[in-house]
């Protein structure tokens, strides 16, 4: 009897909501078309394709592992994928360094702080294009960045994005300057969260700015700085827009990216299960790299 | 006994301002080195866009110059009348990225305000899992997205839909899924007070009718910051665009001066006066609306 009544009660509460989950459902509605078919739908399709041979005239054949397969044996990928790595390895550190050092900076209360936030923050509003136009001049042989360094005495004309050796490097640099001040951000909004008292603590037990700033400020901020790494690390790996504009990958596949391997394998070569194939493996290694990254870094600070 | 008990409150609340008030400046060496540092990362910050006017500027001579020279000679405006002028699309694709970035701005408020409302305040089976379905597609990177994507807007017009390849609604339609913006409205919905709401049910009005007259009004501070940052996102736009649009007139402003190098060769003084078109709007942008902005990046820590 009891078991009966409850199944008939839990119905009925349900009916009367009806109404309400409908409404909720119809001010979902258009963001879920949205999501469902060009995020969740393509993502699936995504990894569909990759099983496939498709070069979008003839229908997708099945062809089980063998992009895959291609992948793990193809040097250009690797080649690309160790670019990449190099990239992230060398820019995540020293952006998020210099962004550290830009908010601890801005947060001493200093005169015209106003005016250097905003003057920072420009960099990152520039689109991709201005910012890669902007440097593929600024590196030209007869350009300021080598004028710079034979100001400051280094004689050289180097051809930066035109030589193996210096065009990753050039992309380095273009990217450090424009986005560490985002990062800045992120950490400008972490070290408000921090409390008074303990600089207070600090100062008056006599630590001066530097001290304080590594023995407190770096291990208060340690969530902030594995945000910073991650997205850092996750942008870094999706390296694209300047090396599609500046240096399409080369000279001699110095710059190829796994994203601009991506973009030519499916749009120049039309081999579309190829280039998915390679964007799941972009995602997974992301997906490693935010794991990994999150067992040592993300430590919540004990204050 | 209430009197002496307030009064030894008020005796220990008063010191405690006091304490406040004695935040210790850092010294004054400390302080002059740090003023040094931010000048020193204020002028690389802003030195290319320096020499980028100075260089927009520069004849066609000048600006191949060693060593390069920091004020032109002559100030030469053509280049931005010749830059509108020479290239037959650039005009074009100013209107492109402005009818772009308005269209998607507003289809995008509306769904994602619409959205983050049904999150913030309504009870539905499926929100947890829907919600937790868009934060981990947060995760997913736009590459791997492309080739489906693609294929998508190609089947559509394959099966008698509208051609959106190579078309500026191919470009404006899939942006629409952007995570951030859902996120971004339930959170500020959920930090509305809930009395809005309460008086507006008392009144018997319906939900999309509390929404619009009640919560919309109410949350021009969230939608500015979102809509600025999408502005950006969407104004600057690279890798989508350059797949979805083909020909020169579908381009968007982006794409066309990414095009613009290869069309003029070392043409810098037009690149350059080009560029401008890009980059002044989102700076003036930023300028006049920094508090907006500031507070979006901070809680999506994405550069759009």
């Amino acid at each position: 009897m009891q078991g009966g009544s409850a199944a008939i009660r839990r119905p009925s509460s349900r009916f009367r909501h009806w109404r309400d989950w409908v409404t909720a459902y119809l001010f979902l509605a258009p963001y879920l078309f949205f999501l469902l078919i060009f995020i969740v739908g393509a993502l699936f399709l995504a990894l569909y394709y990759s099983f496939t041979k498709y070069d979008l005239l003839s229908d997708p054949v099945f062809i089980g592992l063998q992009n895959y397969r291609k992948a793990i044996d193809d040097d250009v990928f690797l080649h690309a994928l160790r670019n990449v790595a190099t990239y992230t390895v060398v820019v995540v550190p020293i952006q998020t360094a210099l962004a550290l050092v830009m908010a601890a900076i801005l947060d001493q209360k200093l005169p015209f702080r106003r005016f250097f936030r905003v003057a920072w923050y420009l960099p990152c509003v520039a689109s991709s294009v201005v910012v890669t136009l902007i440097f593929m001049w600024l590196f030209l042989p007869d350009g300021f960045i080598n004028y710079a360094l034979n100001l400051i005495g280094i004689p050289i004309r180097i051809n930066w994005l035109g030589e193996e050796a210096t065009a990753l490097p050039a992309i380095m640099i273009m990217n450090i300057w424009a986005t560490a001040a985002t990062q800045m951000l992120i950490f400008l909004a972490a070290l408000q969260d921090v409390p008074q008292p303990i600089y207070e603590a600090a100062s008056i037990d006599g630590a001066g700015p530097v001290r304080t700033f590594f023995q407190i400020t770096v291990p208060l901020l340690r969530p902030a700085i594995f945000l910073v790494v991650v997205l850092g690390s996750i942008g870094c790996f999706q390296l694209y827009d300047q090396v599609k504009i500046a240096t399409n990958g080369g000279p001699n596949d110095a710059t190829l990216t796994v994203t601009y391997l991506l973009w030519r394998e499916g749009f120049r070569d039309l081999n579309m299960g190829y280039a998915s194939a390679l964007g799941v493996i972009l995602f997974v290694i992301i997906f490693v790299i935010t794991l990994v990254q999150r067992r040592y870094l993300d430590v919540r600070p004990d204050y | 006994m209430a009197t002496p008990e307030t009064a030894r409150v008020r005796q220990r609340a008063q010191p405690l301002p006091l304490i406040r008030e004695v935040r210790v400046q850092p010294p004054r060496i400390s302080r002059v080195v740090f003023m040094a540092i931010a000048f020193f990362i204020t002028f690389l910050a802003l030195m290319p866009f320096v020499l980028t006017v100075s260089g927009s500027l520069k004849t066609p001579s000048e600006i191949l110059d060693w060593p390069p020279t920091l004020i032109p000679s002559v100030f030469r405006w053509e280049n931005y009348v010749e830059v509108w002028n020479n290239s037959h699309y650039f005009p074009q694709w100013i209107a492109n990225s402005i009818f772009v970035s308005a269209f998607h701005l507003v289809a995008y408020l509306a769904i994602c305000s619409l959205a983050g409302y049904a999150f913030a305040r309504m009870n539905f089976p499926g929100a947890t899992v829907i919600f937790l379905v868009i934060l981990g597609s947060l995760m997913v990177p736009g590459q791997v997205l492309w080739v489906p994507k693609f294929i998508i807007l190609k089947t559509v017009a394959d099966l008698g839909g509208p051609t959106l390849i190579d078309n500026l609604f191919g470009i404006i339609l899939p942006d629409l899924a952007e995570v951030f913006g859902v996120f971004f409205m339930t959170q500020f919905f959920k930090s509305l007070p809930k009395e809005l709401e309460e008086a507006a049910s008392l009144d018997g009005a319906s939900k999309f009718r509390t929404f619009w007259q009640v919560i919309l009004p109410n949350a021009v501070p969230g939608l500015a910051a979102l809509a600025i940052l999408r502005f950006q996102g969407e104004w600057n736009a690279f890798q989508w665009p350059l797949i979805v649009a083909r020909q020169p007139q579908n381009m968007t402003l982006p794409l066309g001066l990414a095009s613009f190098q290869g069309l003029f060769g070392v043409h810098w003084h037009w690149v350059l006066a080009g560029a401008m078109f890009n980059a002044v709007p989102v700076i003036i942008l930023v300028i006049f609306f920094q508090r907006y902005f500031i507070r979006s990046v901070t809680s999506s820590g994405v550069k759009g």
